[in-house]
């Protein structure tokens, strides 16, 4: 039985309570506390250990959705929870205080799970912050990680339709990786050299 | 909206004094600290050696871990938590009606009985904070009998071990009901 | 940019309308322009229709109807590309919508399930950016193709046994990605570095597949 587990990472108040809610098949595992830091995310409560949800595939298998507490004196959560990730979801809410940074941060801090997993970033709340744009965000980590073309989409986590489409495309992002192997020389070609 | 707890100058005093008189009673409580339910420091009781706000913190995600399994369970609202460990007990509970959480750090030779006994008190001083009740700080002959309701701990009356250890007047009385 | 430059892209823009059948035509259109290195803005319009106005500067267009509304075989579009000053306003009131949109449904539909006239048999190609999914229409086999593209550079044939797809819907994406200026095109025989495992194609076993079934998509 292999274990399929995607973290969902992101500064406070991006939506990741809110994408698992819409994702999984049972009732989600909440630790929400009472939120006393309404300026900096403006709602009730606030992720403090993690969520956790599930899509399942069969008897056998099921895909494990973790939310992490998205402030990072929760840090310690994020050790554990990311050790065991394929894969992550970044959501970063596009009316935080500089949301590019945010994302660049977020990255560097999962940067293992990029390296041997797949990242995909959802920017959220565009209907409340418009900018910057996906090619804003593109340029920012093409300068940061030149390496890597990470998908970048604009989502709303309310909307199923489009947390599956960002989920499917990790899924395929990390699948496809590895269906690449290198290419052993053919014989014709050692010989010419 | 309402000043939140770890920045409210006279919920912090009010909370360092519990943990004062908890420490009183049981000389055997290494730290302690009030935590609001999302993890910011109010208070903390300290050997100098915890990093206070990241115990904040941990404690507040085991708390709302807790109360997740309670939930998954349905046994209702976890009344306290335990960590044993070798070389010491960490207690921690809710605040009875605040988004508070009060956790100490309890040495081996402390009885469970006991810590859990303390940090029942300090939790029910902790409930009477001025900022929920205007008004000068409530009396140390105010302390709270337990709530009717209140479940009993599992190890309900333990004595003071240490009849010597000075009592604050924060220390609860020895009553009938063995808090 | 020097004056010379700068008539060439002028130049190249072109002046009065051109007339062109169908979609395809258009697109050619809007590749050959869209590469030009100058602000351009275009114009197409379909007898009947309301115009299409695109500003490539900065990567937005405008339409009263959507795409889907438009004919499919269009007989005559007249099509007007015009180089403007950097920093003009845009030819259309308001801030119009992503060009993607509209050059991800030229090209998907464009060429039916042939090639765009701008690639070659022998191409391989290479994502260079990921398209915005949650705001074009797609379905899970484009996400798969897009993904394999990301990985490594691809034949049109590696690309349909890699995704188990049809060379008329590999050849779809392609045609999008490359009008979109999402794809890196490296043309010749040389083989690249990182090839497709022989066992790659066929994954119903695999996450994806899973999924994609559980979840009916
Ligand atoms: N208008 C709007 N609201 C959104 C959007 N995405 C999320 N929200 C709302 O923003 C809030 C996000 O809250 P959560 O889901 O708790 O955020 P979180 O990332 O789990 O936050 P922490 O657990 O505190 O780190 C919710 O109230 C959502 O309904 C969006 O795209 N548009
Ligand atoms: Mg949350």
């Amino acid at each position: 039985m292999a274990e399929h587990v995607i973290l969902f990472t992101g500064p406070m108040g991006a939506g990741k309570t809110t994408a698992i809610e819409k994702l999984s098949e049972i009732d989600v595992v909440r630790t929400e506390a009472a939120n006393t830091e309404r300026q900096v995310a403006d709602k009730a409560t606030t992720t403090v250990a993690l969520d956790y949800g599930e899509i399942v595939l069969d008897d056998q298998d099921k895909v494990r959705l973790y939310g992490i507490p998205g402030q990072r004196r929760f840090d310690f959560m994020w050790t554990i929870l990311k050790e065991r990730a394929k894969g992550m979801v970044l959501l970063v809410h596009n009316d935080a205080d500089d949301p590019i940074g945010r994302a660049v941060e977020y990255l560097d801090e999962f940067a293992d799970l990029y390296a041997k997993g797949g990242v995909v970033i959802g920017i959220t709340r565009i209907d409340i912050a418009p900018g910057p744009s996906v090619t804003d965000y593109a340029a920012a980590l093409a300068v940061a990680h030149p390496d890597k073309i990470v998908p970048i989409y604009t989502v709303d986590p309310r909307q199923r339709d489009q947390m599956r489409t960002l989920l499917m495309t990790l899924v395929a992002n990390i699948e496809t990786r590895d269906m690449f192997v290198e290419r052993v020389p053919q014989r014709e070609e050692l010989v010419a050299e | 909206m309402s000043i939140p707890a770890h920045l409210d100058p006279q919920v912090k005093e009010h909370a360092a004094r519990v943990l004062a008189g908890m420490r009183e009673f049981a000389a055997s409580m290494i730290y302690a600290a009030v935590l609001t339910d999302d993890g910011f420091e109010v208070a903390d009781y300290s050997d100098g050696r915890t990093d206070a706000s990241r115990m904040a913190s941990m404690s507040s995600s085991v708390q709302a871990l807790s109360d997740a399994v309670a939930r998954e369970l349905r046994i209702g609202t976890a009344e306290y938590v335990i960590i044993a460990s070798d070389q010491g007990h960490v207690l921690q509970r809710r605040v009875p009606g605040q988004p508070l959480v009060l956790a100490a750090l309890f040495d081996t030779y402390e009885t469970l009985g006991k810590a859990i006994a303390v940090s029942k008190m300090g939790a029910q001083r902790m409930a009477h904070s001025p900022a929920s009740e205007p008004g000068p700080a409530p009396a140390p002959t105010a302390v709270p009998e337990p709530a009717p309701a209140d479940p009993a701990p599992i190890v309900a009356a333990v004595p003071p071990r240490d009849e010597t250890t000075p009592r604050s007047i924060y220390a609860p009385p020895v009553s009938a009901s063995g808090w | 940019m020097t004056s010379a430059e700068w008539d060439y892209a002028r130049s190249s823009a072109g002046e009065g309308p051109r007339y062109v059948t169908g979609w395809g035509n258009s697109a050619v259109e809007i590749h050959r322009v869209g590469t030009i290195p100058v602000p351009v803005t275009m114009r197409l319009e379909v007898a009947d229709h309301p115009p299409i106005v695109i500003d490539f500067a900065r990567r937005t267009y405008s339409a009263t109807l959507p795409f889907d509304r438009y004919p499919i075989h269009p007989g005559s579009v007249a099509i007007t590309a015009e180089a403007v000053a950097p920093g003009s306003p845009a030819p259309f009131p308001g801030i119009g919508v992503q060009l993607d949109g509209l050059l991800w449904a030229v090209g998907i539909t464009a060429f039916e399930g042939s090639a765009a006239p701008w690639l070659r048999p022998s191409d391989r190609y290479r994502l260079s950016r990921w398209p915005n999914f949650t705001e074009l229409p797609h379905t899970m086999d484009y996400i798969r193709m897009t993904a394999l593209l990301g990985a490594g550079f691809l034949s049109l044939p590696e690309l349909c046994a890699g995704a188990s797809v049809s060379v008329g819907q590999a050849q779809r994406i392609l045609n999008a990605l490359s009008l979109m200026g999402g794809l890196q095109v490296v043309g010749g025989v040389e083989e690249p570095t990182m090839v497709l495992r022989q066992d790659a194609a066929d994954q119903p076993r695999g996450l994806f597949g899973r999924l994609r079934a559980r979840l009916g998509l």
